[in-house]
C-alpha cells in the first residue's frame, strides 16, 4: 500500500505540478474580481468578466438599468443609452460571448433573486441568440454558478482544462517569458494593434478597431476583403430558426420578471451582415409576448445591413449604428 | 457524479484511503456509504428506490430459502419481479406506453385526451434492477445460496464504480467477492489504474471528439449530402463504443483499486467477423443476462424453426427496448435481430469464438473483408440508435443511399473532424494489438523500461488534455 501511494506521489508529481502552477497564475481571470483588459493577450470568458463586475459593484453602484445580448450588443454603450433614460438610470452591460435566450433569461432571474431593481432593460437578439436555449460549455462561454446555478466544480473544471491544453499552455508561458509573438501560438495570443478600452464599472467596451479604422479606414477594409471575411449576401438559410418550446418558457420567464419590476423594455432584433430575416413565427410570439410596440426588428435587407463599414467583420456591428438604432427606438 | 469530473477524481482517492484503513469488517459499510453518496450527488431523492429495491429483493432471497412450496416461491420470484420491473416500467416506459395508446386510439377513429407525466429517468435505473433481479432469480433457481448478510448485499447492489451504467454484475460474480477477506493487492491496482487511464482517453478523446462531430452531422442531416452522413454515422459508432465501453474500463479499473474483479464488459466488437461474434463481444453483461434470463428460459435455439425466429427477435427487441422507450431502439434491436438470424438458422452463429487472426500481427483478407461487412452492418444499424425518431432514421439512411454518397463530404467542423480521424486510427490500431487482453492497454509497454513504460502512460495523460473533446455526458446514463 506504502509503495503503492509513494509510486503514485512520484508518477503524478508533474500533473500535480502544473495544476498548482496553472490554478496559481489563474490565466482566465476566474477568482475575484480583477482588471480584466490590462495588457490583456488572451481571450477571456466576457460572461465571467461582466457578472464578477456586476457582483462586485452591485451593492456600490446599484445597478438598476441593463443591456442584455451576445457580443452584439456591445455596440450599444451604456453612456449613449443613459440620455434616453430617467436621471436616476445607473446603467450595466450585462452582455456574454454568444448569448443565447437562456442565458438572458438567467442574468435577469439572478438579479431578481438577489432583490435589485430592473428599471431599463435593453434586450439585443438575433437568431442565434433565440436558438440558444441551454446553458453553453467551454472555457469562454460557460456562465458563473452563480447564474446557472450549476455545480462550481464543472465550472473550475472546465478552465482547469482549457489552462492545461498543452497547445495553450505552452504558447502563454512562451509568450509570458519571451514576450514575442511566433507563428505556432495562432490565435492563442492576440495580436491587435490596438488594445480594447473598457468601462471597467458598467462593462462596456470599445474595440481597438475603431482606432484602426479611424487611421486607415480603407486599408482595414481591403484587408478584410481580401481575407474573404465579408462574404456575399443574402446567406442561404441552412436551417429555419424555429420557435421551441424552451425558448417559449425562457421568453416568458423574462416578460414575468420585467412584469413584477415594471421594468420599461425595448427588444432590438439586430441589423446581422448575414441579411437574414427573422422568422415569422418568431416576431409574432416575440409580440404576443411583449408587445409590438417593444420589438424593433433590424434583420434582413435594409439600410444598416447593407454598407460594410458598418461592421467591424461579418458578425459585429460598429457603435454609430447602434446609436442610430436607439434613436430609432426612443423616438 | 460524472467519472470524468473533478468530484469523482476527488472522490475516488479520498474512499480508497479510508477503503484501505479501515477494519476490514467496516469496508462493506464504507462502500455503502460511498455509493449512496456517488449516487445522491446527482439526486438524493431517487436513493429511496435503491433502498426499496435493495429491500425487497433481499427479503424476497430469504424468504424463498425457507420457502419449499413451489407456488409460494413463484410468488415470491413474481413479487421481486413486479416491484423491479414496476419501478423500470413507470420511470422509464409509462410516457411512452401512453403517447401510443393515445396515438393508437386516434388511428382508428377515437381519439383520446391523456396528459403525459413529466417524469425524471432516475439515472441507472436499468442497470440495478437487472442486478437485483439476477440475485432473486439465481436464488430461485437455487444456483445461489441467499445472503444474509444485509450490509453485503446492499454494497453488491449499490456498489458505485458499476451502479449508473454497468457492467451488469451477477450476484454469482460479485456478491461472494463481498464476503471475502479483501487485501491491498499493488498489482491489482496498478492495473486497475492502467485501465481507468485507457477508459478515460476511450471517453474523452475518442468519444467526446467524436460526439461533436456526429451531433453536428445527426442534428442538421437534412443539409448534408450522403456521403457526409455516412461520416457522420461512423463517428457514432466510434463515439458510442468510446463512451460507453470508456465508462466499462473505468467501472472495472476502479472495482480493482477496491479488490474487487468485475467481469469484461467489450472484448473488441468491432473487430467482428460476424454479427454473433459482434454480440457476443459488445455489452457482454447484458447480452448475457438477456441470454440467460429471457432467450433459455423461451426455449433458447432448442426447438422448430419459427422457435428459433420468434425467440431470437424476442431477445433483440427487448435488448433494443431496454436502451430507452422510442421506437428507434426497437426497430435498431428489430435490425440485429434480422443480422443474426440467417447466421443461426443456417448454425454459422459459432463460427467465430476465438480472437481474429490468433498470433498473427494482421487479418487474412477473408477476415479484413468480413470485418469490413460486419462494421458497415453495425454502422448502418447505429443510425437507428441514434436518430431522434424513425422518420429521421429512414431519411438519413434514404441521403445516404441517394446519389449524393458520390460527393465529397462537407460540413461544419470538417478540420478538426480530420483531427479526429487521425486519433481514431491510432486508437484503432492500439486496440488491434491488445484485442488479446482484456483492455488493449493491459500488457502494452509490460517488457519496456520503467522510464519507456511511463513516458508511454504521460503520452496517453498528455493525448487526454491535448485532445480533450467538449464534454459529453455519458450516453448509457440516459438508460
Amino acid at each position: 500500500m506504502k509503495k503503492f501511494i509513494i509510486k503514485l506521489l512520484i508518477f503524478t508529481i508533474p500533473v500535480i505540478f502544473l495544476i498548482v502552477m496553472v490554478i496559481t497564475i489563474d490565466f482566465f481571470k476566474i477568482h475575484g474580481f480583477q482588471n480584466y483588459y490590462s495588457t490583456q493577450k488572451i481571450e477571456l470568458n466576457r460572461e465571467v468578466i461582466t457578472t464578477s463586475t456586476f457582483n462586485h459593484f452591485m451593492k456600490k453602484e446599484k445597478f438598476n438599468s441593463f443591456i442584455f445580448g451576445s457580443s452584439r450588443s456591445q455596440a450599444y454603450k451604456c453612456a449613449n443609452w443613459s440620455k434616453y433614460l430617467d436621471e436616476n438610470a445607473v446603467t450595466f452591460h450585462f452582455d456574454a460571448s454568444n448569448e443565447g435566450i437562456w442565458g438572458v433569461s438567467k442574468k435577469i432571474e439572478y438579479i431578481n433573486e438577489i432583490g435589485d431593481t430592473i428599471k431599463n432593460a435593453l434586450i439585443v437578439i438575433d437568431r442565434a441568440t433565440l436558438r440558444q436555449t441551454n446553458a453553453r460549455n467551454g472555457h469562454l462561454f460557460i456562465p458563473m454558478p452563480c447564474i446557472s446555478q450549476s455545480s462550481k466544480s464543472e465550472y473550475y473544471l472546465t478552465f482547469l482544462k482549457a489552462s492545461l491544453n498543452p497547445k495553450f499552455l505552452i504558447a502563454n508561458l512562451d509568450y509570458s517569458i519571451f514576450k514575442t509573438y511566433r507563428g505556432y501560438m495562432g490565435s492563442l495570443i492576440r495580436r491587435s494593434k490596438y488594445d480594447h478600452q473598457v468601462n471597467n464599472k458598467n462593462c462596456d467596451i470599445w474595440y481597438g478597431y475603431d482606432k484602426h479604422i479611424v487611421i486607415d479606414s480603407l486599408g482595414y477594409y481591403n484587408e478584410l476583403i481580401e481575407k474573404g471575411i465579408f462574404y456575399k449576401r443574402p446567406k442561404k438559410v441552412l436551417s429555419e430558426c424555429k420557435v421551441t418550446l424552451k425558448e417559449n418558457q425562457q421568453l416568458k420567464t423574462i416578460k414575468n420578471i420585467f412584469e413584477k419590476h415594471k421594468t420599461k423594455y425595448k427588444i432590438v432584433i439586430s441589423p446581422v451582415y448575414d441579411q437574414i430575416p427573422m422568422e415569422k413565427a418568431q416576431i409574432e410570439l416575440l409580440e404576443n409576448l411583449f408587445g409590438k410596440e417593444n420589438i424593433y426588428n433590424f434583420s434582413g435587407k435594409n439600410q444598416y445591413t447593407q454598407p460594410i463599414h458598418n461592421y467591424y467583420e461579418s458578425s459585429h456591428y460598429r457603435p454609430h449604428v447602434a446609436n442610430d438604432i436607439l434613436d430609432i427606438i426612443y423616438h | 457524479m460524472l467519472f470524468n469530473s473533478i468530484d469523482f477524481a476527488i472522490f475516488v482517492p479520498i474512499v480508497f484511503l479510508l477503503y484501505w484503513f479501515v477494519k476490514q469488517k467496516f469496508q462493506n459499510s464504507l462502500i455503502v456509504v460511498a455509493s449512496y453518496v456517488f449516487y445522491g450527488w446527482w439526486d438524493w431523492r431517487f436513493l429511496s428506490l435503491i433502498l426499496f429495491s435493495t429491500l425487497v429483493d433481499y427479503s424476497v432471497g430469504i424468504r424463498l430459502s425457507k420457502e419449499d412450496n413451489i407456488s409460494k416461491k413463484k410468488i415470491l420470484l413474481w413479487i421481486s419481479i413486479l416491484v423491479n420491473l414496476g419501478f423500470l416500467g413507470f420511470f422509464k416506459y409509462y410516457n411512452f406506453f401512453l403517447d401510443n395508446f393515445v396515438a393508437a386510439f386516434s388511428f382508428f377513429g377515437t381519439p383520446i385526451n391523456a396528459q403525459g407525466l413529466n417524469i425524471i429517468l432516475p439515472v441507472g435505473i436499468s442497470f440495478y434492477t437487472f442486478q437485483t433481479l439476477s440475485y432473486t432469480i439465481d436464488v430461485y433457481k437455487r444456483k445461489l445460496e441467499p445472503t444474509k448478510d444485509f450490509i453485503a448485499f446492499t454494497a453488491f447492489v449499490s456498489f458505485f464504480p458499476q451502479l449508473v451504467a454497468g457492467p451488469i454484475e451477477r450476484a454469482t460474480n460479485l456478491l461472494p467477492q463481498f464476503y471475502k477477506k479483501r487485501t491491498f493487492d499493488y498489482d491489482k491496482a496498478v492495473d486497475g489504474l492502467r485501465q481507468i487511464l485507457w477508459g478515460l482517453f476511450k471517453k474523452i478523446v475518442i468519444a467526446d471528439n467524436s460526439a461533436q462531430i456526429a451531433n453536428e452531422i445527426f442534428n442538421n442531416s437534412a443539409d448534408y449530402s450522403g456521403s457526409t452522413l455516412v461520416l457522420g454515422a461512423i463517428f457514432f459508432t466510434f463515439q458510442i463504443y468510446g463512451d460507453f465501453s470508456g465508462y466499462s474500463d473505468i467501472a472495472i479499473g476502479t472495482s480493482r483499486l477496491f479488490g474487487f474483479n468485475l467481469k469484461q464488459n467489450f472484448a473488441f466488437p468491432y473487430f467482428s467477423r460476424d454479427i454473433a461474434e459482434f454480440w457476443r463481444r459488445w455489452h457482454i453483461s447484458l447480452s448475457t443476462w438477456f441470454r440467460d434470463y429471457l432467450y433459455i428460459p423461451l426455449g433458447g435455439s432448442r426447438g422448430g424453426i419459427w422457435m428459433k425466429i420468434r425467440n431470437t427477435f424476442a431477445i433483440f427487441i427487448v435488448s433494443g427496448f431496454w436502451h430507452g422507450a422510442n421506437w428507434t431502439f426497437i426497430v435498431w434491436g428489430a435490425l440485429n435481430a434480422l443480422y443474426f438470424l440467417p447466421l443461426l438458422l443456417l448454425n454459422k452463429n459459432r463460427n467465430n469464438t476465438d480472437t481474429v487472426a490468433q498470433g498473427k500481427h494482421l487479418p487474412s483478407f477473408k477476415e479484413f473483408y468480413q470485418i469490413g461487412i460486419t462494421f458497415s452492418l453495425t454502422v448502418l444499424a447505429w443510425v437507428f440508435f441514434r436518430a431522434e425518431n424513425i422518420g429521421h432514421a429512414f431519411s438519413y439512411l434514404s441521403t445516404i443511399f441517394s446519389k449524393s454518397i458520390f460527393t465529397i463530404p462537407h460540413f461544419l467542423g470538417i478540420r478538426t473532424a480530420l483531427h479526429t480521424l487521425i486519433l481514431i486510427i491510432i486508437f484503432v490500431i492500439i486496440e488491434w494489438i491488445g484485442r488479446n487482453e482484456q483492455y488493449a492497454i493491459a500488457k502494452l509497454g509490460f517488457t519496456w523500461k520503467r522510464p519507456l513504460r511511463y513516458a508511454m502512460y504521460y503520452s496517453i495523460i498528455l493525448a487526454i488534455f491535448l485532445f480533450m473533446g467538449e464534454q459529453q455526458q455519458f450516453i448509457y446514463f440516459q438508460f
